[in-house]
């Protein structure tokens, strides 16, 4: 008690730390009232902002995944409401003002959990299944927007195996975005950035750097899609149709997130085209 | 400049990147919960000091931590109250044998049951300043980021202890 006491009656500082204290204070309780103290004492000021912004770049990536997860649904829910994602609903015959349209294909944003580019098959495993109201069946584009990705295979509560284009068994319709010629895509297993478009009629003109794009013909893909440019083409003897090599804008090797579009009116379609098909 | 000067030069560059780029990133991910490690710079520096130039540094670093929390002042009040009752705390926690004159008090000089009460005392005092100051009010939040604040900066200042080990 002694010493605590020595200690008090030494002190030479306590002048000192009441004025720093009344500064300190006193800038404290007037930091709302704008004068131009606050600038300088606050991140407005140049060294501190950009020590900030180096700081920002260093801790965002704290929060990238949540980041990209936010951004992937954004995109999506973006997507559905392009006009190449839905039905028109307006029937000629009746003159209606009204030009609602009705949701024809549902976007779902998932992560590849799996991946693969070497084996002659080729699937993917994404993170989002039946609970997020996946089928078999549909389309997957890739999360950039540009190239298709694959068709789902099978699918999971929480998961599905996709079906990669860079799958032997793989048959996606396509068309020539110029003059709406169709052919039949599919990868013969050689290179992972090429795709085979089949029985494109002969008498089609078709040159390389062409785009190609989903015909709309399967109920998987929406029509329009991109999917790539042609490379070469030929046309084996003998043989009534061009075959053309693709260069996919996807590139499946790198991909992290993908959409899967689902066609709310498939199943109205299938019965329809069935029906037709059985009698 | 001997090498404790250039010591303290250091530890006052290092607890600043600490505070500001790592522990103010992470107090914003966890929610409005701060940790505050900073007052360890003024309870790091040598014993011999005197006062009054240990409470003109507490000012400068605390202005240092305000701009980067854009808390005019706030943090310097608090610092500067740290460091006034630095003197009185050591006199409280005194050993028997007594403190050395070239002595630092690290968790290493003194040992950890002695290192734990006095950052406890200090840092308590800090926490209830601070968030007494920024609420102006003894309400459940007022008592939740006590407590909160108080034992993760605890925490957080004892591993510092543990990562950066001084031996002076």
């Amino acid at each position: 008690m002694q010493k605590l006491f020595l200690y008090l009656v030494r002190f030479n500082g306590v002048f000192i730390f009441l004025i720093l204290e009344v500064i300190a204070l006193s800038l404290y309780f007037t930091r709302n009232t704008t004068t131009e103290k606050s600038a300088f004492l606050s991140s407005a000021n140049g060294v501190v902002g950009g020590l900030f912004e180096y700081s920002n770049r260093v801790y965002s990536y704290w929060s990238l995944a949540s980041t990209n997860k936010e951004l992937a649904e954004e995109n999506a829910r973006l997507r559905m409401s392009l006009p190449g994602a839905q039905y028109k609903q307006l029937v000629t015959t009746i003159k209606v003002q009204d030009t609602t349209y009705a949701q024809q294909f549902k976007y779902t944003a998932a992560l590849i959990v799996n991946n693969s580019t070497n084996n002659p098959n080729n699937f993917i495993t994404i993170n989002r299944g039946k609970k997020h109201g996946l089928l078999a069946s549909s389309g997957v584009v890739s999360g950039t927007g540009e190239g298709i990705v694959g068709i789902t295979r099978k699918v999971s509560p929480h998961y599905s195996v996709v079906m990669s284009v860079l799958n032997r068994a793989i048959r996606v319709s396509a068309k020539i975005k110029r003059n709406n010629y169709f052919g039949v895509l599919t990868w013969d297993g050689k290179r992972t950035d090429q795709m085979v478009l089949e029985s494109v009629p002969k008498h089609a003109e078709i040159n390389k750097g062409d785009t190609i794009v989903t015909s709309g013909f399967s109920t998987m893909f929406p029509e329009g899609i991109l999917i790539g440019t042609v490379d070469s083409t030929f046309i084996e003897s003998g043989s009534n149709f061009h075959t053309a090599y693709i260069n996919l804008f996807a590139d499946v090797g790198n991909l992290q997130y993908v959409y899967v579009i689902n066609d709310l009116m498939r199943d109205e379609r299938k019965k329809l085209e069935e029906a037709v098909a059985n009698e | 400049m001997n090498k404790l000067t250039l010591a303290n030069i250091a530890r006052f560059w290092l607890i600043l990147f600490l505070q500001l780029f790592i522990l103010k990133g992470m107090g914003e991910d966890i929610g409005q919960i701060d940790v505050y490690i900073y007052p360890i710079f003024i309870m790091l520096l040598p014993l011999q000091l005197p006062l009054a130039s240990i409470l003109i540094l507490a000012f400068i670093y605390g202005l240092f931590i305000d701009m980067f929390y854009d808390n005019d002042g706030l943090h310097a009040a608090c610092l500067v109250l740290v460091a006034f009752i630095r003197p009185l705390v050591c006199a409280l926690l005194e050993p028997r044998r007594g403190y050395e004159i070239q002595q630092t008090l690290t968790r290493y000089s003194m040992g950890l049951r002695w290192f734990v009460q006095y950052s406890a005392i200090m840092i308590g005092i800090h926490t209830f300043a601070l968030v007494t100051l920024e609420e102006l009010s003894f309400s459940i939040t007022w008592l939740l980021r006590l407590v909160l604040t108080f034992s993760l900066s605890l925490l957080f200042i004892i591993l510092y202890q543990f990562i950066f080990p001084q031996k002076q």
